[in-house]
């Protein structure tokens, strides 16, 4: 089966999202289900055919999906899709042979599949460096080593050590330097404060097991200003439409909770109207001026990610934050953001439009 | 041949500067010059010998040279010896906020800025409003590692002309400045004004070279005048003289055997409408009554090539580059959307690099021969014939179905959102370098041989 062709347009697009998919009460298709459904509502709305596969399903002669009918998800035989939406949750799928083998596959078959990877932090900061003009917004990072502990700490109150490829805020090490003293946390749940060190070589040996296990980054900590004490990041969401020019789709303030240092709404915290937020500490002008900034600067990322990283890109969750002084910082970047910060409600929500005008662009010749 | 040393500061009070040996004429200086601010100054080869330009930090405060890291050119004039170039960027509309100082375009600025160091230069960016004529220095926006930053300094070498629109440009402080720099200070001036759509076609035309790609194009005089085109052309396009971004093109076509007349627009509801009429003059009274057609250009239409029914046309980019010779800096094809008048991204047009548009190998090279060719050519003839110095060009160019090329329009401040597109991202950067690098140029040049450029 190749996909529906005619004379070069794609009359009704098929489209697929690729998940891990579970099926021993009927199919789940864990973090993003809700969303699935969505998808369908979008797209079959606009007269094209979705469906959720699995990399198991997927084979020479075919595809082994579920798709939406009568209110419920049924597995069938399907046909190759169009375009695949890349949602792997898991970093070591991606990272298989087989998975090399099937993009090998749909390279072949001429299917476009999105957002290709998960993009390690260090890839995305060597991504950044290579434009000139996005380094007063970086903060300074390096692969970590013991040396460069010392060093940095030395210099800066404060440090973050984050594995390469974490997400969702676990496993980042806080450190920070008071006196003689220094101190460090960890984000796992729940957070954990380690007893004080008086020197770097025993901090060092203290974190030694955690930073031995997986290749991580050491970052300088930004002074990020705070809401009645609660640290505040933005998610800047931004997809590519159908002219491939990236857009920002939605922005949301990420309070956490109390006494905690990661905002990341899967620890605990909760989310905030930006322009409102930032008026509270800055005044309104002021929040005007950082919000259109954070805009620009989210879409100059974006735009970076998806010249220099490997395949197509086509969403990114981007996070910034905002000092004490009021100046943005670049903190993240994600190429399978959450889905959850906008309210679903009974309408389709605009990133869950985007993404399908940009499923369509994809399919235009 | 140019030359370029990264610079170093020291802690000295002496006035000293240490040059490298292999410096042309080191031997001699006894000034050193940045942007217009000339000192005297003791100069001696460098103690160990370094490829580096070493100067006492009494020196760098007097000349105004901010701290910035990197190397820069270095020209020399008897025993003068010149470093940088310092390249001010003229601009209007600055806001009172640090994070966005001119406003929406703050962002353009910070990364054309961001390219110094890979040209060599120290570029900033300022406002009329920001000139102490009395004190001979300027208070330059500098986009630096922590941001947006002002500094004050010396009267640039050269000015590069980014006023955003002709209105600003026509204010009496900006004319008057304008000619005192270039007039008192000698400073050069490049990329002034906005091209007229009409007086492009008539500087073009004065050169026979040209005529081939102008298709004929009229300020509107009559009705009589869109007959005969008509007659002669199948269609025609009606378009105000000073647009921008594809507002207000009317494509009017004739059907000869029926005696009919179309008119193709967008409405003001960005609606793609062709609507039918049975004499030319109602088709004017109901789709032009708004307007003034003595505003209005009139162009012979031209059978575009297409891509799946769609219509194609071509953005080219030319440049001067560090040697003062035009260089086709980017190409991009924009492809309409479907049932508009033009290509323009907001009408639902689609822009493509040339390998995405043509297969094959052998066509997408004879199509990009023949666009830069064309390109250089007419770049060439409008420097030769318009006023002023000028850097950069963009032009909208199309091919008709027997492969023939044709310009719709050449503009002198080329909008570069296309360039956004993730296929040009590279030529975002080249057209940002090349247009400061030109700059060096004319630094040199107002420099070694002044009477090159102020004829």
């Amino acid at each position: 089966m190749t996909p529906a062709k005619t004379q070069g347009h794609y009359i009704n697009p098929v489209i697929a999202l690729l998940t891990e998919i579970k099926e021993d009460n009927g199919p789940d298709f864990g973090k993003v289900h809700s969303f699935c459904e969505e998808l369908h509502q979008g797209i079959s709305e606009l007269g094209g055919t979705f469906y959720v596969f699995s990399l198991k399903g997927f084979s020479d002669e075919g595809v082994e999906g579920f798709y939406y009918d009568d209110d419920e998800w049924k597995k069938g035989s399907l046909p190759f899709p169009n375009v695949i939406y890349n949602r792997v949750s898991s970093r070591r799928t991606e990272y298989s042979k087989g998975f090399k083998g099937f993009l090998n596959k749909l390279d072949s078959l001429g299917i476009k599949i999105f957002n290709h990877r998960f993009l390690s932090k260090w890839d995305i900061h060597e991504f950044l460096m290579k434009e000139e003009h996005l380094h007063p917004f970086i903060p300074e990072t390096h692969l970590y080593t013991e040396q460069l502990l010392a060093s940095m700490i030395a210099q800066h109150e404060e440090l973050y050590i984050k594995p390469v490829h974490g997400s969702q805020g676990r496993n980042i090490i806080q450190l920070s330097r008071e006196n003689s003293l220094f101190h460090a946390s960890l984000s796992s749940l729940p957070a954990k404060d380690l007893p004080a060190f008086s020197s770097i070589a025993e901090l060092t040996r203290a974190i030694s097991p955690i930073v031995k296990k997986q290749l991580c980054i050491i970052q300088k900590g930004i002074q990020l200003s705070e809401l009645n004490g609660r640290r505040m990041d933005f998610r800047v969401l931004c997809h590519k439409n159908a002219q491939h020019f990236w857009k920002v789709t939605s922005i949301v303030a990420r309070v956490s909770a109390e006494q905690y240092f990661v905002s990341n709404i899967a620890r605990g915290g909760e989310v905030m109207k930006p322009i409102q937020t930032l008026s509270l500490i800055f005044g309104k002008e002021q929040a005007r001026q950082q919000l259109a900034l954070m805009k620009e600067l989210a879409l100059e990322t974006a735009e970076a990610i998806g010249q220099h990283a490997e395949g197509l890109t086509a969403e990114l969750g981007i996070d910034i934050g905002i000092d004490i002084k009021g100046n943005l910082w670049l903190i993240e970047a994600n190429s399978k953001p959450s889905k959850n910060f906008e309210e679903r409600g009974t309408k389709i929500r605009p990133s869950t439009k985007a993404i399908i005008e940009h499923c369509y662009g994809l399919c235009q010749p | 041949m140019r030359k370029r040393y990264p610079i170093e500061i020291i802690h000295h009070s002496k006035q000293i500067v240490f040059i490298p040996d292999d410096l042309p004429n080191g031997k001699d200086i006894s000034k050193i010059a940045f942007g217009n601010k000339v000192i005297d100054v003791t100069c001696a080869p460098h103690p160990k010998g370094r490829k580096v330009i070493v100067l006492s930090d009494d020196v760098q405060k007097e000349l105004s040279m901010p701290n910035l890291s990197g190397s820069l050119h270095v020209f020399t004039d008897q025993q003068t010896l010149f470093i940088g170039p310092l390249i001010g960027i003229l601009t209007s509309g600055f806001t009172p906020y640090p994070l966005r100082p001119i406003g929406e375009r703050s962002m353009f600025f910070a990364k054309l800025l961001s390219v110094n160091k890979m040209v060599g230069a120290i570029p900033f960016v300022f406002g009329e409003e920001h000139i102490d004529w009395d004190t001979g220095l300027i208070r330059g926006y500098f986009f630096v590692d922590d941001g947006w930053n002002t500094m004050d300094v010396p009267f640039p070498n050269v000015v590069y002309d980014r006023l955003p629109n002709r209105r600003t440009e026509r204010k009496s402080e900006l004319l008057s400045l304008k000619s005192r720099m270039q007039t008192d200070y000698l400073i050069p001036w490049y990329n002034p004004g906005f091209f007229s759509k009409l007086d492009v076609f008539e500087r073009l035309q004065q050169d026979e070279r040209a005529a081939e790609y102008l298709p004929e194009t009229h300020q509107f005089s009559s009705f009589s005048v869109i007959e005969r085109m008509l007659s002669n052309y199948g269609n025609i396009y009606v378009k105000p003289a000073n647009g921008s971004l594809g507002l207000g093109i009317h494509q009017i076509l004739f059907d000869k055997h029926k005696g009919d007349y179309y008119c193709r627009y967008r409405d003001q509801d960005g609606i793609n409408k062709l609507t039918k009429f049975d004499s030319l003059e109602k088709l004017m009274r109901k789709i032009f009554h708004k307007r003034n057609l003595a505003h209005m250009i009139v162009q012979q239409g031209i059978s575009l090539l297409r891509s799946e029914k769609r219509l194609i046309d071509f953005r080219v980019h030319t440049n001067k580059d560090e040697y003062g010779q035009w260089q086709v800096a980017a190409i991009a094809a924009k492809i309409a959307g479907q049932g508009s008048v033009t290509t323009h991204v907001n009408n639902g047009g689609v822009v493509k690099s040339l390998d995405e548009l043509f297969e094959d190998k052998q066509e997408r090279d004879m199509y990009e021969k023949k666009l830069s060719d064309v390109s250089l050519l007419l770049s060439s003839i409008l420097e030769k014939n318009m006023e002023g110095i000028i850097g950069e060009i963009g032009f909208d160019l199309g091919i008709d179905k027997t492969g023939r090329v044709w310009l719709f329009e050449a503009n002198s401040k080329p909008g570069r959102s296309i360039f956004k597109h993730p296929k040009l991202k590279n030529f975002d950067l080249l057209t940002r370098k090349l247009s400061l690098s030109f700059g060096i140029f004319l630094a040199e040049k107002a420099i070694t041989a002044p009477e090159d450029i102020f004829k």
